[in-house]
């Protein structure tokens, strides 16, 4: 299941790139210069940084929470990054836990200002990010798997 | 992670040789920061110059810098790239930190505010 490197399919008005990795921060992270170099010539680097950010959160979001239970030999992570005109669909689908709740958390960004060093967030920016770089965030469990699918307007 | 330390002027400078600060790498900054802050005094000013991405792992380990330095000592950022620069300005971490646009910017204003 697992595979790498990644395959860029490239047609005229239409990009695609795909993978399938291990729940591993390393493996995330080439994932994510890979996709960098895959579109680097295509959108504008502000975007590029965008798609980069939010795709480093859905992904490490993936890693910490969705494997937690057990060492599973057999997890992956899809991503597959779809850039059609305007508009990328990024669908990433693991075999890891079901979203708690059955839906997407949708958090406010953390306060920070004013707020005592002592007492300052050193995390939970995570979906508030995601939410607000993304057009559209859908997310169903299908055949024990969790299918989230982010739309981005570029 | 390398952080290099430069505490000749008029406030330490930690220079960051990375080009990500991300959820691989968060830990070993926070260690090599904590390296870097101990037994010293002040404000530490963070040379970001050569990050390219920064991700909420790399700003939470930011946040634990300050938090490494208390309340007594000021973390501010210098030379930050624009993706960089985004994280901050969509969290309001921009407000939570003095954002120096070069060294010299911010040695300037440590120089004045002790003269």
């Amino acid at each position: 299941m697992v595979y790498r490197p990644v395959e860029v399919n490239r047609a005229p008005s239409r990009h695609r790139f795909q993978c399938c990795i291990p729940p591993d921060p390393g493996e995330v992270r080439h994932t994510l210069v890979d996709l960098q170099q895959a579109l680097s010539d295509l959108v504008s680097p502000s975007w590029l940084a965008t798609i980069e950010l939010v795709g480093a959160e859905v992904l490490n979001n993936i890693v910490e929470h969705s494997f937690t239970d057990c060492a599973n030999a057999n997890a992956f992570i899809e991503i597959d990054a779809d850039l059609r005109d305007e508009f990328l669909t990024l669908k990433v689908v693991d075999n890891g836990v079901a979203m708690p709740g059955g839906s997407v958390p949708r958090p406010p960004f953390p306060k920070v200002n004013g707020v005592p060093v002592e007492d300052l967030p050193e995390g939970g920016f995570g979906w508030a990010l995601i939410h607000e770089l993304s057009s559209e965030v859908h997310y169903k469990r299908s055949d024990d798997r969790n299918v989230l699918t982010l739309l981005l307007k570029l | 992670m390398e952080l290099t330390l430069n505490g000749d002027g008029p406030v330490d400078i930690v220079t960051v040789h990375a080009e990500r600060i991300d959820a691989v790498g968060a830990v070993a900054f926070k260690d090599a920061f904590r390296a870097k802050a101990q037994g010293r005094n002040g404000t530490v000013v963070l040379d970001l110059h050569q990050v390219t991405f920064l991700d909420s792992s790399g700003l939470g380990a930011v946040v634990a810098a300050q938090k490494i330095l208390g309340n007594e000592r000021k973390l501010e950022l210098a030379c930050l790239q624009d993706a960089v620069a985004k994280v901050m300005s969509l969290t309001r971490m921009d407000t939570v930190f003095r954002i120096h646009t070069n060294i010299a910017a911010a040695e300037a204003s440590h120089s004045s505010s002790a003269a």
